[in-house]
């Protein structure tokens, strides 16, 4: 009891690490409640930062330990308080459209009130069950949580694991950016125990749909009447909330959801403190899994694609860019080169074209698969197709066209990438489908629900609104408050 | 295919939205516009019974989760693979801080069974004990021929839990 209690301790420190390193990219609260609405967005944060920052240290040599944890989380704190000195105050900072008796409330305000007691329900009763659930998911045990026991019992990257080739089915060159934030719970706990984990990748869950709700609503401006629904549908698409078994798909596409939808914002707002959001959480997904270092490249290439052609803050781009492959992506790829420890692709060996031609078969039966997947509407809620009407709507009327296209190009350019991995790779193929397509999909389903809550939301914001000259109905720059206070 | 259509219908039942709105003399921009209110009416009118669904089974599973003891908790994902856990937890007691072995598991099992037990048992076994195919301080020899730890040209100081299931020391050569 006294671990359980000590591991859900760590959830709250990486919260207020979370705070801090979104108080140092310059999205601070202003007073309590609009701290509580960041509060899904600031534990999402700290889990993705606080992995990451271990992640290097552990490459460079330094041990893993709950003193390295907090020290990395001190810092965080320390810069976010350094950065946004001022700007907090311990009152309740309610609108002044609020501040009436709730007969008075505006439409906006109900369907708040109605989504924080559905999403509620929705954590209470799932946390619930993670407390007493069984990891069964095999590659939850097999290979994730496997991770974790080892870095719960070492303090480095232990070579009699790493190097070790009766573990090779543990995918020794995946990502470890769940792992660690499992054995800090196991850590914490004083004990590594698989099914403990559940619980904590629940509160990822639902700190996502917060998170998501919270970019949508402070940072883009959108109506709560268009995120509240579709956050609610996708956090209830089966496809969705069963996956948080232990198998880390969820949690990168999670991470890239928030990540895309943050960078499509910037297209829009030029506001550099939500692309810095977007490159914290694209990095995080690339340091979760290889297919998320796919996604995070995927989004990274239709910004860059963007930025080119829009001539946006190329400056802005390149940073943010930088910090994805720099923190997210080269110091666990440079480990493994220099541990000569190989991924199931090799690329230097699958590029003959020869190879390429005589695997070509494979490229059909994978294209029908993630097809067939995609269309389970059971699992994924119609997110697809609805998000395919409205990026075909704004492709042909201007409205939200860029970020349309970003989402568009991130998609294909994801769905391409898992294609090629399908097309090369010598696992039997349709075993290989059959284990895990219904899970690789996820990250391809969440960009989807980015773009149908952007883009619902601008094409939302358009109506009632006069026609400005010949420019596309992008709502205008200007006219947006850059105050984050939801 | 079945993608192919759901987007074509998804759009197909845009279009129709579009032309009603032009139709009531909407401007072609907001006609587009309103799309999103149809589809967020959908998203709605879907996310609430997704929401009683996705409670009820969590509810449902809670239950039967519930009368699941911490260690038959910890054990499930063995008991689908099927493996013997007594004896994997007798090789728990025997093994010493430190000490390294090997797993040998019995030719006669499927590959599937082979991948399935082995990944389980080696997650049940110490960590720091598992070394590659060197010189390990046990043998773990799981549902074998008696055969063959009875060979004492290759395993010595043998101790059985159940017949076929063993560990043993290899024997020094030479």
């Amino acid at each position: 009891m006294r671990g359980e209690a000590a591991s859900f301790g760590v959830d709250l420190v990486l919260l207020l690490g979370g705070f801090g390193v979104l108080s140092a990219i310059g999205i601070r609260p202003g007073g309590l409640l609009s701290a509580l609405g960041m509060a899904g967005l600031a534990y999402l944060a700290g889990s993705a930062v606080v992995p990451l920052a271990l992640t290097l240290l552990l490459v460079v040599g330094i041990p893993f330990t709950l003193e390295t944890f907090l020290v990395v989380v001190l810092l965080c704190v320390a810069v976010g308080i350094w950065r946004g000195w001022g700007s907090f105050t311990w009152r309740w900072d309610i609108g002044a459209n609020r501040q009436g008796p709730w007969r008075s409330w505006p439409v906006d305000t109900w369907v708040i009130a109605a989504f924080v007691a559905a999403i509620a329900a929705f954590a209470v009763v799932g946390l619930l069950n993670a407390l007493v659930e069984p990891m069964v998911s095999g590659d939850g045990w097999t290979i994730w949580a496997r991770k974790a026991q080892i870095l719960t019992e070492h303090d480095s990257l232990w070579s009699g694991f790493f190097h070790n080739p009766v573990y090779a089915f543990s995918h020794l060159d995946y990502p470890l950016q769940i792992p660690i934030f499992e054995a800090i719970h196991s850590r914490a706990a004083g004990a590594f125990e698989a099914p403990a984990l559940l619980s904590h990748l629940w509160l990822l869950l639902v700190a996502f749909i917060w998170a998501m709700a919270y970019v949508a609503h402070a940072l883009g401006r959108l109506r709560p009447v268009v995120w509240a629904p579709i956050l609610l549908l996708v956090a209830t698409a089966p496809g969705v909330w069963q996956q948080a078994n232990g198998a880390v798909d969820l949690p990168m596409a999670m991470f890239a959801c928030v990540g895309a939808l943050a960078a499509a914002i910037w297209l829009r707002d030029d506001d550099f403190r939500v692309l810095a959001l977007g490159a914290i959480m694209l990095a995080a997904a690339a340091n979760t899994k290889n297919e998320g270092t796919a996604a995070a490249i995927a989004a990274l290439v239709a910004l860059g694609l963007m930025v080119l052609v829009r001539k946006l803050d190329w400056r802005a781009f390149t940073i943010a860019g930088g910090f994805v492959i720099v923190f997210g992506i080269v110091p666990w790829r440079l480990w493994l080169s220099h541990e000569h420890i190989k991924g199931d692709v090799r690329t230097g060996e699958v590029l003959h074209p020869s190879y390429l031609i005589h695997q070509f078969d494979r490229v059909w039966p994978t294209l029908k698969a993630i097809g067939g997947q995609l269309s389970e509407q059971g699992q994924w809620s119609y997110l697809v197709p609805l998000a395919a009407v409205f990026v075909l709507a704004a492709l042909v009327s201007g409205l939200g066209r860029r970020i349309a296209v970003f989402y568009l190009v991130a998609f294909l350019l994801t769905l391409a990438s898992f294609i090629f991995v399908y097309w090369v790779s010598t696992y039997e193929l349709s075993w290989y489908l059959e284990t895990s397509v219904s899970r690789t999909v996820t990250v391809l389903v969440l960009f989807c629900a980015a773009a149908l809550v952007h883009l619902s939301g601008v094409f939302l914001a358009s109506l009632g609104k006069p026609l400005v000259g010949s420019r596309s109905l992008d709502v205008d720059k200007a006219s947006r408050s850059r105050s984050s206070d939801p | 295919m079945l993608l192919a259509s759901q987007v074509a219908g998804a759009l197909a039942a845009a279009l129709i939205v579009f032309a009603l709105a032009r139709g009531l003399g909407v401007q072609r921009r907001q006609a587009t516009a309103g799309i999103a209110v149809v589809s967020i009416v959908l998203a709605a009118v879907l996310s609430l019974p997704g929401l009683q669904n996705t409670i009820k089974t969590t509810l449902d599973q809670r239950r039967a989760n519930a009368v699941l003891s911490p260690q038959e908790r910890l054990l499930l994902p063995g008991v689908y693979a099927e493996v013997n856990d007594g004896f994997v937890s007798w090789v728990i007691g025997k093994l010493q801080p430190g000490e390294t072995f090997e797993l040998v598991l019995g030719e006669g099992l499927t590959p599937d069974e082979v991948s399935n037990k082995s990944q389980w048992i080696l997650f049940r076994l110490p960590t720091s004990g598992v070394m590659p195919p060197v010189q390990p301080d046990w043998v773990v020899l799981y549902e074998v021929p008696v055969s063959q730890y009875r060979d004492a040209s290759r395993y010595e100081d043998v101790q059985v839990f159940q017949p076929g299931f063993a560990i043993a020391r290899p024997a020094v050569a030479g």
